[in-house]
């Protein structure tokens, strides 16, 4: 049973100069009643106002809406990255957040630590990932060359790892920023079936994307965002369509 | 401000019970770092150890000691004064140098705590191999007092957990203060009793007392020397323990949810 639930969710985020990085020079700010230094106060950015989208087990929401709409973080929210600083994120099951794959791979462990380092960052308990390991070394077709480190791999390489290793998770919520990249062409094929099990594990799913193919195709309720505002929530097409015609943006 | 401290209390116990992930990091940090070099992490110890010898025969001189009070005086010190720089001048860079997965997923912030505490122990206990040839020139200095070293060191390793934390919120937050907290540390590292024994400052001695590195120093040198250490030292060491503990789950219930925002 997987739930998530955003009420009225807002976040101003803090966009900090270089200047209100350093402690000395805010000390003498304070010190000096800001005659000395101009005022460096960081910026905050609503990056989203008043957000309120429920979901349940079954729900695959795609995301849409253009660059900085807030999508990213309208994700990071949902996942816990950033609490927001008004309203209420209610969150029942296991959270997996595919944001930026990729991360803990280090280029000095070979193949093998490093699907094991993924994915006990991603949440998984060290037998689990033991227990997947051969799956995954099978899916990648990597061969021999896991157990060389990934310094000696191609970029296609190192994505092929990536997701074998990342579509192993089980996740009861799963968050997609864009279709995780599979390489190449003759990998394609299999890895789209593979990506599709994992979207079917997933009780529920969200996907920000800019692939009309891809939300058509995985998503069964779609989300326009503009300017961090949730500007209306409903089926796939009734979405799309509103999102190109253009009419998702009203100028404040 | 409850709501904050329920929710830091919850990120510590879910950070500890994520060890197979903060170990595993580490240890392989350790492993892979020196993968490709020759001795591997012993390269350390041996740079220690001729550090040791050097330091040791000229300052025994120096301050009118032999060299078998003076250099397992110097080691012991020397060995242990490495892991609390370390932990300090690591705790500094503890959430900033993670901004990736810290702003990609949702593991509590602990876990980097954790991670960076473990790797240090890790290297110290690398280190520590340092007084083996210590103990097998001058026995003496493994007696029954010698097991207090393990309280000793978890109580410095206790003290890490909030130093990182506390430092590593302050640091990512304002980024000039790990240059601060480095010369700090250059300062203390000769206001403390490493290279020179306690006694070399004569009648005034007390003045010692002040300096919260000179505690942690002797509980944890004098078990290793096998002398029991004495108890104002420990008292003093739980004190800030306690207290740096206290302040530091005050600020962490405040600012967790913050921290990301600065990364």
């Amino acid at each position: 049973m997987a739930y998530l639930k955003l009420e009225n969710v807002s976040l101003g985020l803090p966009i900090f100069s270089f200047d209100s990085y350093s402690l000395k020079k805010r000390l003498i700010r304070i010190g000096t009643g800001g005659r000395l230094q101009r005022e460096a106060h960081h910026v905050v950015v609503q990056a989203l106002r008043g957000v309120d989208l429920e979901l349940r087990d079954g729900d695959r929401l795609a995301l849409i809406g253009h660059n900085g709409a807030g999508k990213t973080t309208l994700l990071r929210v949902m996942a816990g990255v950033y609490a927001p600083s008004g309203g209420s994120v209610e969150v029942e099951g296991r959270v997996v957040p595919l944001i930026n794959p990729g991360i803990g791979i280090s280029s000095e462990a070979t193949g093998y630590e490093n699907i094991t380092m993924c994915g006990l960052y991603l949440g998984m308990k060290l037998k689990e990932v033991r227990a997947m390991t051969r799956e995954i070394a099978e899916f990648s077709e990597l061969g021999e060359y896991l157990a060389m480190p990934t310094h000696t791999y191609s970029a296609g390489m190192l994505t092929r790892l990536s997701f074998a290793t990342v579509t192993a998770v089980d996740p009861d919520i799963l968050l997609l920023d864009e279709v995780i990249g599979a390489g190449d062409a003759a990998f394609q094929e299999k890895a789209l079936k593979r990506f599709n099990d994992l979207l079917a594990r997933a009780k529920i799913m969200v996907l920000a994307s800019h692939s009309e193919d891809w939300v058509r195709r995985a998503c069964n309720r779609a989300a326009l965002l503009a300017q961090g505002r949730l500007v209306r929530v409903g089926s796939v097409d009734e979405i799309l369509d509103e999102y190109v015609r253009g009419s998702d943006s009203p100028k404040e | 401000m409850k709501e904050g401290g329920a929710a830091a209390l919850r990120d510590l116990t879910k950070g500890l019970s994520m060890y197979e992930l903060w170990w595993v990091t580490s240890y392989s940090e350790i492993q892979l770092r020196y993968r490709r070099s020759v001795i591997g992490p012993f390269w350390l110890t041996l740079n220690m150890l001729i550090l040791i010898g050097t330091l040791g025969v000229v300052y025994s001189v120096l301050f009118k000691q032999d060299l078998r009070t003076y250099i397992p005086f110097l080691a012991t010190g020397f060995l242990v004064w490495g892991l609390i720089s370390a932990i300090i001048t690591d705790s500094c860079n503890t959430f900033v140098n993670s901004t990736s997965i810290i702003k990609n997923t949702n593991l509590p912030f602990s876990v980097f705590v954790f991670r960076d505490l473990s790797k240090n122990l890790l290297i110290f206990l690398h280190n520590a191999s340092i007084l083996i040839p210590i103990y097998l020139l001058w026995p003496e200095y493994l007696t029954p007092w010698s097991l207090i070293a393990i309280p000793a060191l978890g109580l410095i390793l206790a003290n890490g957990i909030w130093v990182t934390l506390l430092l590593g919120i302050i640091c990512a937050r304002y980024r000039d203060v790990s240059l601060m907290v480095s010369n700090l540390l250059q300062i203390s590292m000769f206001l403390t009793p490493i290279f020179w024994p306690p006694s070399a400052v004569g009648t005034r001695v007390f003045v010692l007392n002040f300096n919260p590195f000179y505690h942690a120093l002797t509980i944890a040198r004098m078990s290793l020397l096998g002398q029991p250490a004495p108890l104002s030292s420990w008292l003093i060491m739980l004190a800030i323990t306690v207290v740096g503990s206290l302040l530091t789950f005050g600020i962490f219930s405040r600012y967790r949810k913050r921290i990301a925002f600065a990364l």
